[in-house]
């Protein structure tokens, strides 16, 4: 058993393939991973679009997910990462697909965290993808890092003083900017 | 002021799914949960128990025929020697010899191992008997006598050591009660034929190997249909002739007596 018990419940009926138990996981985690995928692509229609992704996903390799609630949490937000990854390198190399697609969607323009807090998103896009992702997953999801190390992978006290060296920078560059203090 | 930057991350970028938006999501996974290869997964299901059934009965054919293998090598009282008398009643229409080659190799390696004089007279037993009943001793007679000098040899090493004079010899020469028409009566014949050559096998070599001819006689008398003796019977009546056809490891040691009988 898993701090997930609502996860942890439907791990057979993911396995199987159960509808309800998709929609049981899609309500306990969507948010969650729309949240973080907005920490790394601050686009908010990207961030569900990622999540739905996931999802998508979950119906394939449903049958071969192994462990509790918290594993298929972090499956989840793996998933999501690398949808996120994929997606910064598309628009490195088509810069102008952001500029082109936002006009096409018109209707309601997507809202980022520029909207609520400018400051923040400006901060936050002069990190590394990797410094995004480690403080997403830390301050957005609020993974613990036994949790953050089980989504990014890798050695557990590097992954730590990584986190550390991530949000010292972001302070710095928060107290460096001018218009620092608009929540 | 602001809170801490941390805290703030949270806030500025918490979404929060529309519920038209998770209806939508959760309308596209309904679909592809439908489209979804359940026959891909019970099929990975399926190979793995189809993988198992094929273990199983790889298992099931091999570990007989390894422990029939294992059994090869064993002699008596070994925990797998049944298995090899099984095995060996089994194989013994495809190859007569293997009851003899077997008993022989038992006793040597008893005697290699030093076992217990009991079980190697046992054993030397079984395999004279094993050897008379072939069609052809002549195999295996020589290897079989070999085995039992070795034997002897041990025996009189015993002896020497001083540890029972009486115990091995006597059991040395029991089993030779079971086999004297073919392994053991040749050889005091071979060792005086010089000498016998002049005196017909129907007299028994009267003048000195009395008990060599009593036990043939014995032998007819008691046994007529036991296989060397019989096999002997004929030879001695045609003895000039069936030099090859009897028993030939007794023709060819202790022969060479006779066919000078039938030359003269």
């Amino acid at each position: 058993m898993s701090e997930y018990p609502e996860l942890d419940e439907i791990m057979n009926g993911i396995r199987t393939r159960n509808e309800a138990a998709f929609a049981t996981a899609y309500r306990q985690t969507a948010s969650g991973l729309a949240s973080f995928a907005a920490g790394i692509v601050d686009d908010r229609r990207f961030a569900e679009d990622a999540v739905q992704q996931a999802f998508l996903e979950l119906v394939q390799a449903a049958p071969s997910i192994k462990g509790d609630g918290r594993s298929l949490r972090a499956w989840l937000f793996r998933s999501v990462r690398f949808t996120c990854i994929d997606e910064l390198r598309r628009r490195a190399r088509r810069p102008e697909h952001l500029a082109a697609s936002v006009p096409d969607v018109g209707v309601e323009p997507p809202q980022t965290a520029l909207d609520t807090d400018p400051a923040l998103a400006a901060a936050m896009g002069r990190l590394t993808p990797r410094q995004r992702t480690l403080l997403a997953l830390r301050h957005i999801a609020g993974m613990d890092g036994n949790e953050v190390a089980d989504v990014v992978g890798g050695n557990r006290a590097a992954i730590y003083a990584a986190t550390k060296r991530a949000e010292r920078r972001l302070r710095k560059i928060l107290d460096e900017s001018p218009q620092e203090g608009q929540p | 002021m602001s809170t801490d930057p941390m805290q703030r991350l949270a806030s500025a970028y918490r979404i929060e799914i529309d519920p038209t938006v998770e209806e939508r999501h959760l309308a596209e996974v309904s679909t592809a949960l439908r489209h979804a290869p359940l026959p891909e997964s019970s099929g990975r299901i399926g190979l793995r128990r189809r993988r198992g059934w094929a273990l199983a009965a790889a298992a099931l054919i091999l570990a007989p025929a390894a422990i029939a293998v294992a059994s090869e090598g064993t002699v008596p009282g070994n925990a797998l020697y049944p298995v090899k008398q099984v095995t060996e009643r089994i194989r013994v229409p495809l190859d007569e010899d293997i009851v003899a080659t077997h008993r022989i190799e038992e006793l040597e390696r008893l005697i290699e191992q030093d076992a217990s004089p009991d079980l190697i007279d046992e054993t030397a037993g079984r395999a004279a008997v094993a050897v008379s009943q072939l069609d052809d001793p002549d195999e295996l007679g020589p290897r079989l006598e070999r085995a039992r000098e070795g034997m002897r040899d041990r025996a009189e090493n015993r002896n020497s050591d001083g540890s029972d004079p009486g115990q091995p010899n006597s059991g040395v020469d029991e089993p030779d009660n079971g086999t004297r028409g073919s392994t053991v009566a040749p050889d005091p014949e071979g060792e005086s034929a010089p000498d016998t050559g002049s005196v017909g096998p129907e007299s028994g070599g009267a003048d000195q190997k009395q008990a060599g001819s009593t036990d043939n006689e014995t032998d007819r008398s008691r046994d007529g249909s036991g296989e060397g003796a019989g096999s002997e019977d004929q030879s001695d009546e045609e003895s000039p002739g069936t030099g090859s056809g009897g028993p030939n490891g007794l023709d060819q040691r202790g022969g060479d007596g006779r066919r000078s009988v039938g030359g003269s």
